[in-house]
């Protein structure tokens, strides 16, 4: 009963973190009908920018805390809007499998990207900065060039001028930054950085039931999941934008014609999946304090399950997808014996394979998953 | 003299070429091994091809099939048969090529049981679900580690360090055989009537159902045929770098195979060829800015797919790759 408590506990703590990027699979799913497999990358860009920020700033932990997570996930939902704009939204009419080529390739290239750019001491300091900078140039390329995401009106002429300016300023303040920081930060030649935990919070372990206990890391988890989702519920089913998002999922084209601006409702909903796939990383990184560049592809596959366990293109099914997911292969872990028989076989490391035995299962008996509709052949 | 007699003789001249120039000296192993690296990934490119340029089907996990091929012939060859580097190659040689067939067998077969449940699936499912496939067999090589005696040798596939010491058998003259064998097959196959049903499966596949192809059958016939070459790639590829590594059949692993099939074109077996002799050259040539490289493979992929959807070839093909009655339509065409 008691380990039975605690591993659902676990569970439920894997489990949030899944479903928050699964919300931003599903979502980006519904509207676009594209898989964008660079999640699990902007994931782990909200886990390191996080890491250098709370490493950079000192500040006490309350605030420190919440800038931790907000920063991480504004970042992200710039990064998402370059994406959209630089690699997906010029495939908009193509195939769709061209669109889900280039979400590889922007995803090949951003864990590759920090990988390189995490090898050394200078190449470690300098990563947040380029990242930063990187995703605000190209920020103020698209302004520029593509008009976007602010469509200027005639007499609004001044955000033109102010978005530049302000990225420009930001840039230079993270240049400055990441000079101190040259210094300050040394991975100390192992392969993966360790997120400064007790910068954020002090854990505390909260007795429950007997042997079971709850960390205040957890109850953080909880709070701060169910917060995001309950403003995603929120953002989606009660504002104008939300029933734009709904009705675009439905015929992009009638959406278009009732005088909705469809791209600038895709636009939006990277802009929200991303937050919520930094928000995740944050998250993450807090529980797992072990950050590499590749810390990204499992958790964005297994989310991605769990969006399509749950019903992809449905919301509600993201989130019980992704706890479902989490508790599972928590359990997994936690039930697999690691030395059995006379040979003493460690079963623990089938646990990672769990989630794809459940893809499979569930694409096999219910293909449109928990809560999703079977597809319809249109002629 | 026929057109075919040209590409045979070429052929002839270039495999001449070599085994001379490596023979005097001229040709360093340095080159002798990229050259071999760069047929391999022509097998690999191209089978994966046929899956995703012919017949419109979207996998992400020729790396997996390929691993798996690569475990049963590297089993085989290192411990079932016990040899060594220094058994005579003579004796080997029946033995290794028993392997590869061996490896092309369980491939298919994998294949099989892959592709039937999930070929019913749309594009973005089978490409997760094979992504998902590559990664249980990730997870499952990385868990044999047991150790078993059963008669004089030892069961033992290594687990996350891999399989090590397996005999270096694949040669160039192996490789260059297996390589023409693939690319003169799924040439053949893609020209031939069930080839012709595998482009009509993508070019549509409702209308390809109404002329009464049998969708499901050309699916799974493409995948399995895949599969199978993929199998003879890794078993070739094992016995090559003489290591065998759970991780080599992830996600990443199979996406330079993508990228060797996007770049070279969607349905042409020439760019295919082209794209993995530039690409292993490249990476090769870019050896110096190590890592650099897989950042700019991201690159690449995202301008290739803006600027270029179709590839460098597009759908063409070399007329010498064409079979004769091809040649005199793709003649007629251009005069």
């Amino acid at each position: 009963m008691e380990t039975f408590l605690s591993q659902l506990i676990f569970g439920l703590q894997r489990g949030t973190i899944y479903a928050l990027i699964a919300l931003g699979y599903t979502m980006v799913y519904g509207v676009v009908r594209l898989i964008n497999f660079a999640y699990g990358e902007v994931f782990m860009i909200g886990a390191f920018v996080s890491f250098f920020l709370v490493n950079a700033v000192s500040l006490p932990q309350p605030i420190l805390v919440v800038l931790a997570l907000l920063v991480p996930m504004v970042t992200c939902s710039l990064l998402g809007l370059v994406m959209d704009a630089l690699a997906y939204r010029p495939l908009r009419q193509k195939p769709r499998l061209a669109a889900l080529i280039t979400a590889i390739g922007v995803s090949f290239f951003l864990s590759n990207f920090v990988s390189y750019s995490s090898g050394e001491t200078v190449r470690s300091s300098a990563i947040a900065a380029f990242l930063l900078a990187g995703v605000l140039l190209l920020y103020v390329l698209g302004v520029k060039y593509l008009n976007f995401p602010v469509k200027a009106t005639p007499n609004f002429k001044p955000m033109k001028f102010v978005i530049p300016i302000v990225s420009l300023l930001l840039v230079g303040y993270i240049f400055w930054v990441s000079k101190d920081l040259l210094v300050e930060l040394r991975w100390k030649g192992s392969s993966f950085a360790s997120y400064p935990v007790d910068r954020l919070i002090t854990i505390e372990k909260i007795p429950l039931y007997k042997t079971v206990y709850i960390t205040n890391i957890q109850i953080m988890n909880f709070i701060v999941s169910v917060i995001l989702m309950v403003v995603l519920s929120y953002l989606v089913n009660r504002t104008m934008t939300g029933m734009a998002m709904r009705a675009s999922k439905n015929n992009k084209d009638a959406v278009a014609l009732m005088g909705v601006n469809v791209n600038r409702v895709i636009s939006i909903t990277f802009i929200i999946g991303t937050a919520l796939a930094g928000a995740a990383g944050v998250l993450s990184a807090i529980t797992y304090p072990r950050l590499t560049a590749f810390m990204g592809v499992q958790p964005g596959l297994k989310a991605f399950i769990a969006a399509v366990l749950g019903g992809i293109g449905s919301i509600e099914g993201a989130m019980l997808g992704g706890i479902i997911m989490g508790v599972a292969e928590q359990f997994a872990i936690g039930l697999l014996p690691s030395s059995y028989g006379p040979s003493r076989i460690d079963f623990t490391p089938l646990a990672d394979g769990v989630a794809y035995a459940i893809l499979i299962v569930v694409l096999l008996l219910r293909p449109q998953g928990i809560f999703g509709e079977p597809p319809r052949e249109k002629l | 003299m026929k057109p075919t007699t040209y590409t045979i003789l070429g052929l002839l001249t270039f495999y001449a070429l070599v085994m001379v120039t490596s023979a005097v000296g001229i040709m360093n192993d340095y080159l002798l091994r990229v050259l071999n690296l760069m047929m391999i990934n022509i097998i690999l490119g191209v089978s994966l091809n046929l899956i995703n340029g012919y017949t419109g089907l979207f996998s992400v996990g020729h790396a997996g099939f390929m691993i798996v091929g690569g475990y049963v012939a590297g089993f085989m060859t290192t411990l079932l048969f016990g040899i060594t580097k220094d058994t005579p190659y003579w004796q080997a040689l029946p033995l290794f090529l028993v392997a590869i067939l061996a490896a092309a067998f369980v491939s298919a077969l994998v294949g099989f049981l892959i592709g039937l449940p999930v070929l019913r699936l749309t594009d973005d499912y089978l490409a997760i679900v094979t992504i998902g496939f590559g990664e249980i067999i990730r997870v499952v090589f990385n868990f044999i580690t047991f150790k078993k005696k059963i008669g004089n040798w030892e069961l033992d596939i290594g687990g996350p360090r891999g399989l090590l010491g397996i005999p270096p058998l694949s040669n160039f003259t192996i490789i260059f055989l297996f390589t023409l064998f693939t690319v003169l097959f799924i040439r053949n196959f893609v020209f031939s009537r069930h080839g012709r049903a595998c482009i009509a499966i993508r070019e549509n596949e409702v209308a390809a159902h109404m002329m009464g192809i049998p969708i499901t059958k050309y699916k799974v016939m493409a995948f399995v045929l895949g599969s199978t070459f993929a199998g003879i790639g890794g078993a070739l590829l094992a016995h090559f770098i003489q290591l065998l590594h759970p991780t080599m059949g992830g996600f990443m692993n199979s996406v330079e195979y993508l990228i060797i099939v996007y770049l070279g074109g969607m349905g042409s077996i020439s760019g295919t060829i082209v794209a993995a002799v530039a690409l292993t050259g490249l990476s090769e040539f870019l050896r110096p800015i190590g890592e650099l490289r897989m950042v700019l493979y991201g690159v690449l992929l995202v301008i290739l797919m803006l600027k270029r959807p179709g590839g460098l070839m597009g759908q063409r093909e070399f007329p010498f790759l064409l079979p004769e009655r091809e040649r005199k339509i793709y003649a007629a065409q251009n005069h």
